[in-house]
Order: structure tokens, then C-alpha cells, then sequence
């Protein structure tokens, strides 16, 4: 798993090596699950932001946390 | 929504706060606006299909199911709001008329011309001051429902809208026409990636467009999975079954454009050529499925049956 801070929330994720993979992409804010996927033309997409799709797991993440109020209120009192 | 008088504006203004003051007859959140917003929520969390991590199709968007779906939807939403308030129905707002307008003022944004936006009806923009809160309009004090990882309802927020931010136009009329140009509703493995008039509507081709453009145009509570938080989501769709109303008078035989269920014409199957629940013209819909009144399908394919009139 990768992981890396952003606005103070922390992102683990899992992306195969595989330039042609296609499915189910493991990604966590915060330690809660984010259903996200990559796509067959190379593209991630989520559930949560159904309109579009992203370029880059940390574009998509970053956008989560911007934008989804669930997880853009996870540990707000953390330090 | 452009013919609507200021009473037909404020009786459908009136219904749907009168529907989220509505705590009596709710069915899965704390009142009766809410349901459809985890209506929306929840069903969009369900995988369609064998293959769908691939393309992450569920059971009301990104397939076929994405126009008869929101049909349905649109349609127990007025005959709810009718419940509220008789006599009110619901408008739809011609977003590629308002793509057109053009501001004499360049301070003056375009959006501020249309009647959609005003006080008396959606109320306007968010408050880029205040996290993008709508802060005008009979809305201004809307408080959202909003979903955790599961689905769950789990916390409360404000209407936002950021109009603009992310992608900076509206669908113009001439992106209706490029929709127009098929002939065929939709084409194997039914998904995002496949070519059709319903993957032209929903937006997924050469997208952001359409239906997904006005989501993303508008921005904020429209932008998520809660959508529906946001009055104008009814509205949008509206225009979005209008068009797609439109389109079968033009094309339509006699299964209105969906896929048949024959013996030469199999079930819709996905890349697996798994069958695909609730996707096929005699499959009820979710999450109505186990209603005494729910719909399949092939009940809503026909809007004249369903009493749907749109004024051109």
C-alpha cells in the first residue's frame, strides 16, 4: 500500500503494477474504505463522485476529500 | 420552467419543502424529500452485473437502466410532491437554451439571466466566501443528508454550488443533436465504454456531456452521490427525460428504443455474459422491486402511458 497526507487526512491505496489492469482499486481515507476502480481506458472512478472520471488515483482521492462530505469531515480535530 | 407563472413556481417551490418537512410517511430516511436522495445514494452503491468493478455500472446509472431508472424516480417524485401540494407539477429546465445566453456585462455572469436562478425559485450560486454554501433563494437554509462508506445516512450539511468551476459551459444545443444522431439506444457490453443514444445522454461519450456536464457544471451538492440533495437535480432530469422523450417519437419501436428480451434478441449480458439483474425490460427496479406498485422496465418505456406531457 502507498500512503501519503493530504489536508491533514491520510491516503493509503493499491494500484497494480499491471499498465492493463482493469477492476477494483483498494483505497482508504482515513482508514474507511473508498469503492473505486480502474477503468478499461486507463481512468479511476468512484461511486462517490459519479459524474467523472480522474486521471490519477491521487487526482480522484484528492477530489474525495475536496468534495464528499462524509470524507471531508473524517478527524477534522485532529492536530 | 420558463412557462411557469410565479404561482407555478412557488407551489412547486412550496411542495418540496413541504415534502422534507414530511416525517410522517418517509420509508428509509427521516422524512419523505430525504428517501429520495438515499434512494439515489444507496442504489448507485450497487454493482450491475458479473463485471462491474470493470466499468463500475449499478443499478441506476452508467447502462441502459440510467433513463428508465430516472423515469421512475421523476415520476413517485411528483405524484409525492402532488400528495403536498395538488396541482403542482414537475418542471424541467432547458439547460442548452440557457448555454446560449449571453451576459451584456462581463461582471455579470450568463447564469444570472436565467429565471432558474433566481430568488423566488432555485436561489443562486454558493458563497465562494463561505465554502460554497448557497446563501439566497428559499433553499438557502437546506440542510443536505449525506452517506458514509456503507451508504449509511450518517451526517447532515449545507447546500453548496460552485457553478462553473469545474468544467466552464453548460451542454449546448448542438450536443442534444450529436445525441440525436443515434439510432440505436445502446449496444453490448452496456456500459460507459459502449456507443449509443443512452451513453449520449447519460454524458459518457466524449464527457463530461449532457446530464453528467450539467451535474459537474453546477458542482458542489450535484457533484456527489447524494445529488438529489440539491432541488435542481429533479429538474435536470426532467429535461434529461424530455430529451429522451423527444428522441422516441422520433425513433421509437415497439420496445421505445430498450433492448428486447426475445429468444433471437438474448437477455443484456455483460462481458462475462453474465445476465444482468434488474437491467432487462420485464425486471422490476430497484430498490421498488418488492412495492405493490412498483414498475418494471418495459412499464416505463412508454411516458404517455405514465401521464407525461412536456411543453415544447
Amino acid at each position: 500500500m502507498k500512503s501519503r497526507v493530504y489536508k491533514n487526512k491520510e491516503i493509503s491505496y493499491s494500484v497494480s503494477e499491471d499498465p492493463n489492469y482493469v477492476g477494483l482499486v483498494d483505497v482508504e481515507i482515513e482508514h474507511r474504505h473508498v469503492h473505486a476502480a480502474k477503468l478499461l481506458d486507463g481512468t479511476y472512478a468512484t461511486h462517490f463522485l459519479p459524474y467523472l472520471h480522474y486521471d490519477s488515483i491521487e487526482e480522484l482521492t484528492n477530489e474525495v476529500i475536496d468534495k464528499v462530505p462524509f470524507y471531508r469531515t473524517l478527524n477534522l480535530n485532529r492536530r | 420552467m420558463k412557462s411557469l407563472s410565479p404561482q407555478e413556481r412557488q407551489r412547486f417551490v412550496d411542495a418540496v419543502k413541504a415534502l422534507k418537512a414530511n416525517t410522517t410517511g418517509s420509508r428509509v430516511a427521516d422524512n419523505k424529500y430525504d428517501d429520495y436522495v438515499l434512494w439515489h445514494a444507496q442504489t448507485m452503491a450497487i454493482a450491475a452485473g458479473s463485471d462491474a468493478t470493470v466499468n463500475m455500472r449499478n443499478l441506476a446509472h452508467r447502462g441502459p437502466i440510467f433513463l428508465p431508472w430516472h423515469r421512475e424516480f421523476l415520476r413517485r417524485f411528483e405524484l409525492d410532491l402532488q400528495k403536498e401540494v395538488p396541482e403542482v407539477v414537475l418542471p424541467y429546465w432547458d439547460w442548452a437554451s440557457d448555454a446560449a445566453l449571453r451576459s451584456p456585462d462581463p461582471d455579470i455572469p450568463a447564469w444570472t439571466l436565467s429565471p432558474i436562478w433566481k430568488e423566488d425559485f432555485m436561489g443562486g450560486n454558493g458563497d465562494p466566501n463561505n465554502d460554497n454554501i448557497v446563501g439566497d433563494g428559499p433553499f438557502k437554509d437546506w440542510v443536505t443528508l449525506e452517506v458514509d462508506d456503507q451508504g449509511n445516512p450518517t451526517l447532515k450539511d449545507r447546500l453548496r454550488r460552485d457553478f462553473g468551476n469545474l468544467i466552464g459551459t453548460l451542454p449546448a444545443l448542438i450536443d442534444v443533436y450529436n445525441a440525436f444522431s443515434f439510432d440505436f439506444f445502446d449496444t453490448p457490453y452496456w456500459d460507459v465504454f459502449s456507443r449509443g443514444f443512452s451513453n449520449a445522454l447519460e454524458g459518457w461519450i466524449n464527457g463530461p456531456q449532457l446530464h453528467n456536464r450539467v451535474h459537474v457544471w453546477i458542482g458542489g451538492s450535484m457533484l456527489i452521490n447524494t445529488s438529489p440533495n440539491d432541488p435542481v437535480f429533479f429538474l435536470n432530469h426532467c429535461n434529461v427525460d424530455r430529451i429522451w422523450a423527444l428522441w422516441q417519437d422520433l425513433r421509437f419501436d415497439s420496445q421505445f428504443g430498450y433492448p428486447p428480451s426475445r429468444v433471437l434478441d438474448p437477455p443484456i449480458r455483460d462481458r462475462n455474459c453474465t445476465n444482468i439483474d434488474h437491467y432487462n425490460i420485464n425486471d422490476k427496479m430497484h430498490p421498488w422491486q418488492d412495492e405493490p406498485d412498483s414498475k418494471t422496465i418495459g412499464d416505463v418505456l412508454d411516458y404517455r402511458k405514465l401521464g407525461i406531457r412536456y411543453e415544447l
